[in-house]
């Protein structure tokens, strides 16, 4: 309608003509609205690195069985099947789960060595991912026994051992002195029938763990070996590892192998509790970060809750503020508007006039107070710089959030405006146009 | 310029406003009609209502009461103000208002956040007729001796400077009525006659009806105004005004009519 839009020029031809007037209101909402941008930038971005630090913890996800038990390998499998398991892969008895890792030394070096506890991995291992450590395969080779000469400082055939990957923790390493690529021995004992014997496998390092991920002596290895030294420690044996290398004994028996643990992770945060009370339900106790992904979310709710508070008592005094300045607005234009009406501008038009400019209060106001905000936001983010990493910011607001502000304002403000705006459709002209 | 048996611009019959408050108030208009292209002058002490009755006419005041009060500001533009205030209110015959009306007041009938071009312009703007006027408007601001000020705010200019871009706004969109409340008051004497002259001027060529509220009676009558004296009486109810005056065709009508 023709004059609508012009009455939307008129407003803003007001609205700049009372400059002074006019930043006043913007300079208004922009002190209330300041603070709280502030308050809700600082809340979003300790929360969300908090959060993201979470996520991409693997650690944070896991959930291990407290007490050993009884696990089916077909159970295990069915399990990384259900909803909101990302990776699971059995455990071996945890008495049998250690290796005697040692440097094959060139000619004047001494040799090191150190005992590592295993652990089992597998592909989609979610820590290993996380700390970009490729996944360590066992590589099996047809060997012929009657080809086992003795070979190296050791009296062992290092030719006719198998070989396997395996990711070491950062600790072991440096015990080592080892890197990404290097060779080692790996020895398993056992005393069985009175006589104590060594199984032995050679082991190429894949990766190393970072202090972050693990803190221990500790060697990520493919599964497969891992069944191997448990089976070897009962006193049976492993004919594909090679009997000249120690891996001889009786014959594993038939049957599903039974577990006693598992490394599982969950495929979120929010799973974590889920599965506790499924893994509850069904008798295995679990030890789960739950509690402290809980205490982060009662963080976050707990501060929701009062930056609502403060943000209703902002919007309550921002309201009538605005109802009573536009009020006393009106009351200054009386003549104005009686002036338009009188030259045949419909009530409708007319109440568009202090709505305008109100729109454009919400809109100055709005965006000088986020640029106040920005400035502070770098000045807070700097100095907290030395507690954060990479991308994370204390104090962060997505552009969802300004856009959110802005029409919080703009509609308290339209709101606050709408019954003065009704009162100035009833003005008569005769009365106001006139100096009496 | 055709003459067709045209109705009266204006056509009221028993009309009555009463203003409330301390001093009662009423105003009362037996029979008023003004034909297209009649100049007429409102006269009367101070105090009789002249505002009032102007504000009666320009549509934006409601009457209390009345028998008929037809507004036929063009051919096919016919309104019977009292249905339409009784139907939609104010905004009803706001349309009307706005094409056909140019309202000139005392003083401060001026926009202060507007120039004075961006004043004399609003209807026309407002009318989507701002082109075809332009000329119209740039010969009337030189007539009244504004067209240097055209830019200025109306903060800016004298009193009378104001009045006279007042007058130029009231006309700029090419009203067929012009309702002017005492527009010389604030004039010297020379822009006063050339005022006067240039209503009477538009009423002759145009055939605008004007409708003029002053205090100097001389100068209205020796322009070629009509004078049409408003009385008041003081009752125990208060103050009374009564405005009459009938189009000398329409009185003619009335004889034929009491005749037959």
């Amino acid at each position: 309608m023709a004059g609508c839009f012009q009455m939307l020029q008129l407003a803003c031809a007001d609205y700049r003509h009372e400059k002074l007037l006019s930043l006043c209101s913007v300079l208004g909402l922009a002190a209330v609205l300041t603070p709280l941008l502030i308050l809700y930038g600082v809340k979003f971005g300790v929360v969300e690195t908090m959060t993201e630090r979470m996520k991409n913890d693997p650690r944070m996800l896991e959930v291990s069985p407290v007490a050993s038990g009884r696990f089916e390998a077909g159970a295990l499998q069915a399990l990384a099947k259900e909803k909101g398991v990302a990776f699971v892969l059995p455990r071996t008895r945890s008495i049998s789960a250690t290796m005697k890792l040692a440097t094959i030394p060139k000619a004047s070096e001494r040799r090191k060595s150190c005992i590592v506890s295993l652990e089992p991995t597998a592909a989609g291992d979610p820590l290993l991912a996380r700390f970009g450590c490729d996944v360590p395969a066992l590589h099996l080779e047809k060997r012929d026994p009657a080809e086992a000469k003795p070979q190296g400082g050791l009296g062992v055939n290092l030719a006719s051992l198998q070989l396997s990957g395996a990711v070491l923790t950062q600790e072991a390493a440096e015990k080592l002195g080892c890197a990404k690529g290097d060779m080692l021995v790996g020895s398993f004992e056992r005393a069985f029938e009175g006589k104590i014997s060594t199984a032995r496998v050679k082991i190429r390092v894949t990766g190393i763990l970072p202090l972050a991920a693990q803190q221990k002596d500790g060697a990520y290895i493919p599964l497969a070996l891992l069944e191997a030294s448990e089976d070897f420690r009962d006193g049976r044996g492993v004919p594909a590892l090679g009997e000249e290398n120690g891996w001889s004994g009786e014959p594993v028996p038939e049957g599903e192998r039974v577990y006693p643990g598992f490394r599982l992770y969950a495929a979120s945060l929010d799973d974590v509790p889920a599965l506790r009370e499924r893994f509850a339900k069904r008798n295995v106790a679990t030890y789960t970060h739950a509690e402290e992904i809980a205490q982060i979310k009662a963080l976050e709710r707990g501060l929701n809750v009062i930056f609502s508070l403060v943000c209703a008592a902002a919007g309550l005094g921002f309201f009538f503020s605005t109802a009573s300045s536009v009020f006393a607005g009106i009351k200054r234009k009386e003549r104005t508007l009686g002036l338009l009406q009188l030259a045949g501008f419909s009530t409708g038009a007319i109440m568009l006039f202090p709505l305008v400019q109100v729109v454009l209060t919400a809109l100055f106001g709005t965006g000088l107070a986020s640029l106040v905000y920005l400035a502070i936001a770098h000045v807070i983010n700097s100095l907290f710089q030395g507690s954060l990493q990479g991308l994370e910011q204390v104090c962060r607001l997505l552009p969802v959030h300004y856009a959110l502000a802005l029409g919080a304002a703009a509609g308290l403000s339209l709101l606050a405006a709408l019954g003065p705006a009704w009162r100035s459709t009833k003005i008569e002209p005769s009365e106001v146009i006139r100096d009496v | 310029m055709d003459k067709p048996v045209d109705l009266p611009v204006f056509d009221l019959l028993k009309v009555v406003k009463t203003r409330p408050g301390a001093e009662r108030y009423r105003l009362e208009i037996p029979a008023f009609a003004v034909r297209r292209g009649e100049a007429i002058a409102l006269v009367g002490p101070s105090g009789c209502g002249k505002s009032t009755a102007l504000d009666l006419l320009s549509c934006a005041l409601r009457p209390d009461q009345g028998e008929r009060f037809v507004f036929a500001p063009a051919k096919d533009e016919l309104r019977d103000v009292l249905a339409c205030w009784e139907n939609g209110g104010v905004n009803a015959l706001a349309p009307v208002r706005m094409r056909y009306l140019g309202y000139v007041l005392q003083t401060g009938g001026l926009l202060p956040f507007l120039t004075a071009r961006d004043n004399i312009l609003l209807a026309c703007k407002a009318l989507g007729i701002v082109h075809e006027r332009v000329e119209a408007v740039t010969e009337m601001a030189r007539t009244l001796g504004i067209a240097s000020l055209l830019g200025k705010y109306p903060a800016q200019l004298s009193v009378g400077e104001r009045q006279r871009v007042a007058i130029a706004r009231a006309l700029a969109h090419r009203p067929t009525v012009v309702l002017a409340d005492e527009p010389t008051a604030a004039l010297d004497p020379a822009h006063s006659a050339l005022v006067m002259e240039l209503f009477l001027q538009i009423a002759r060529s145009e055939g605008v009806a004007v409708v003029m509220v002053s205090h100097d009676q001389e100068m209205a009558r020796a322009t070629g105004f009509k004078l049409v004296s408003m009385q008041i009486r003081s009752t125990d109810e208060g103050v009374v005004a009564t405005l009459r005056h009938q189009a000398s065709a329409a009185r003619l009508q009335d004889r034929i009519q009491e005749a037959s």
